[in-house]
């Protein structure tokens, strides 16, 4: 573990959010399908829900 | 209650802190307590982010505002996935690659220590006091319910909570959200099967009778910031919030950070992206259907009890006459319900205006059949069922208005019943056994959220202020026994504001206001500190000067929906954050 000066000294503003652990371009690829299906998805439920709407709503 | 309900019940309390205790096993360090060593799967977290946003008064809640007001309350959500997508991009990397143990803790580094210890602070009080707020929720249910003293209920959801808690750490808190989630989504797919089963219309009549009551309405496009529940206020105004609540809350924030890496982190979160709003409608569709039940079976005049029972004692004669005019009233709607579901109707009268009194032994009068061969006649014929019908409906809820009314003069409380409804259906209703386990959802529901926040402020209390300003170079061991000390500590503070809260009845809106005063603001902090030129003195200062911008909307124009002031709040902090960063660049 680290000492406890490491864990708390601040940075200041040149602190910025290390990418290391968040891998390159194919990781950025496999997001935008994720976001594509998540888009999908929630398009899908608002469409059941509208035509439930449409359908029983008077 | 029957005994085998109380056996599923006590056997669920039994098997949640026998399973925390065994998972304490094992944690010697303070990265296992807080984040066990970043070691859990995406679906363990998944799961737990989903139990953690839903809480008991979800199940009790807002199951019972679907009963009341239909879908609508769905919009709310309409923002989430986006904010789910924007955080995976942004912030999720962020404090990951940080090595942080907390998201105010990233604040220090970039900005400077006051921010942090602000931001930490507004976090534990607001936190502390929801805390003892969602513990207050069902327990005030339960007591009104049971016939128990507040303290039972209170100590009933609270001990085994914070026993689990403090003793296993996130691990403990983690592996029993994930059993927690799964009883609840039983249960409520339970039910729904249940009533479809119970119900004398199929499920599309069931529809078409709450469609007829406007309760199938999901979508409001106006564009008006006073309405709460808007498509653009849930789109806009839910976004911003939920980037709020799932980016700087550390109740939320713990649980990735404990994930394996960054992508089980946002895989995680996408999780909730994909299911949050599905299961959300099937929330407020059990409540819906709980309405259209209690069309065809007799449904309570006043659904808290102790309300009912209250009133019966002070204004006996006056109640009961009430109670008559219901049961007719009632006994009309069903025939009503009966002919606009097209099924033959007992013993109602059709004949009557609504709101009238039924003959006492009146016989049943088939409505008019149109020929079969004239569709138009059908739906004609059709149309004015359902006008009956929802005049009727409307009769009953005058009756309702008068009980509720009298109720609130006989016990000096607001007699809003909405938290009632579904408690009294799953009692009176549903089958052994099944009561059992609903009321056991309700309670996973409490005890997911409530221990996830206790893991959080203990969390924060010691990352963020112990050792931070206190005890920077102890031991892990030491750590170890100080976080549980201050579990069991937010644990006690928490069950004392939830034995509070309720006899200070505004307390509850208080801590919602205070929380929406910060939440945007702090979120614009955190969007601030992806502004390359931001400043810790900009940060600082456009934090007091969001939640003023806040304070000044909610005390100057009280009709700006409260989902809006997280955007106002986020924008006042990064506009004044760069403005003042600028300037402190220029010197």
């Amino acid at each position: 573990m680290k000492s406890g000066a490491e864990r708390t000294s601040p940075t200041g503003d040149r602190a910025r959010p290390p990418h290391a652990e968040s891998g390159g371009q194919d990781q950025g690829t496999r997001f935008r399908k994720t976001l594509v299906r998540v888009l999908l998805v929630q398009v899908m439920t608002l469409a059941v829900l509208w035509l439930m709407q449409a359908t029983y709503h008077s | 209650m029957h005994p085998v309900n109380w056996l599923i019940v006590g056997v669920y309390v039994a098997y949640v802190l026998v399973d925390g205790i065994r998972r304490a096993r094992g944690t010697s360090e303070i990265e296992g307590y807080f984040l066990a060593s970043r070691s859990l799967p995406w679906w363990a977290v998944g799961l737990s982010v989903m139990a953690t946003q839903l809480s008991a008064v979800t199940m009790i809640g807002t199951t019972g505002q679907g009963a009341t007001d239909g879908l609508r309350f769905v919009q709310f959500y309409f923002g989430l996935p986006l904010a789910m997508v924007i955080l995976g991009v942004t912030l999720v990397p962020f404090l990951r690659g940080a090595g942080v143990y907390t998201a105010y803790e990233y604040l220090e580094r970039r900005f400077d220590s006051r921010t942090r210890a602000l931001t930490a602070l507004l976090f534990l009080l607001s936190r502390g006091m929801s805390c003892g707020v969602i513990i207050a929720a069902p327990a005030v249910v339960f007591s009104a319910v049971f016939g128990w003293p507040l303290v039972w209920s209170v100590a009933l959801i609270g001990i085994p909570t914070v026993a689990y808690t403090m003793l296993g750490g996130i691990q403990a808190v983690t592996w029993a959200d994930v059993k927690q989630m799964i009883l609840i989504v039983f249960a409520l797919l339970a039910v729904v099967v249940v009533l479809i089963a119970q119900m004398p219309v199929s499920p599309g009549e069931a529809l078409h009778i709450a469609g007829a009551t406007g309760r199938l309405q999901v979508f409001d496009f106006s564009f008006n910031i006073n309405e709460t529940y808007t498509f653009w206020s849930g789109l806009i105004g839910g976004t911003f919030l939920m980037l709020s609540y799932f980016g700087t809350d550390q109740s939320q924030v713990q649980r990735y950070l404990a994930a394996k890496s960054v992508n089980a982190a946002r895989t995680s979160l996408l999780m909730s992206a994909y299911w949050k709003i599905p299961l959300q409608a099937l929330v407020l569709l059990v409540g819906v259907m709980v309405f259209v039940y209690y069309q065809f079976s007799p449904a309570p005049l006043l659904y808290n009890p102790a309300h009912e029972a209250a009133v019966a004692d002070a204004r006996g004669a006056e109640y009961q006459a009430l109670q008559d005019r219901y049961g007719e009233a009632l006994e009309l709607r069903e025939g009503a319900a009966r002919r606009a579901a097209g099924l033959p109707t007992p013993a109602a009268n059709p004949s009557a205006p609504p709101g009238a009194a039924a003959a006492p032994q009146a016989a049943p009068t088939p409505a008019a059949a149109p020929a079969p061969n004239n569709p138009a006649a059908q739906d004609a014929a059709r149309q004015a069922a359902m006008d009956d019908f929802l005049a009727r409906e409307a009769s009953v809820q005058e009756i309702r208005a008068e009980a509720l009314a009298m109720a609130e003069q006989v016990t000096g409380e607001p007699s809003r019943d909405v938290n009632y409804i579904i408690p009294r259906f799953v009692l009176g209703e549903l089958p052994i056994g099944l009561a059992g386990l609903f009321i056991a959802a309700i309670i996973a529901a409490a005890m997911s959220s409530i221990s996830s926040e206790l893991n959080s402020l203990s969390t924060t209390s010691i990352i963020d202020f112990y050792r931070r300003w206190f005890r920077p170079e102890a031991s892990d061991a030491h750590y170890l026994a100080v976080s549980k000390v201050a579990t069991a500590f937010w644990g006690v503070f928490a069950c004392f504001v939830a034995v509070y809260a309720v006899s200070l009845g505004s307390l509850i809106e208080v801590v919602n206001r205070f929380g929406s005063f910060f939440y945007g603001s702090i979120l614009g902090v955190f969007l601030l500190a992806m502004v390359p030129r931001a400043r810790g003195i900009g940060a600082f200062l456009g934090l007091f000067a969001g939640m003023g911008a806040v304070a000044a909307v909610t005390f100057g124009a009280p009709s700006v929906s409260f989902l809006w002031h997280n955007v106002i709040g986020a924008g006042v902090v990064l506009a004044v954050g760069v403005a003042l960063s600028g300037r402190a660049a220029g010197r």
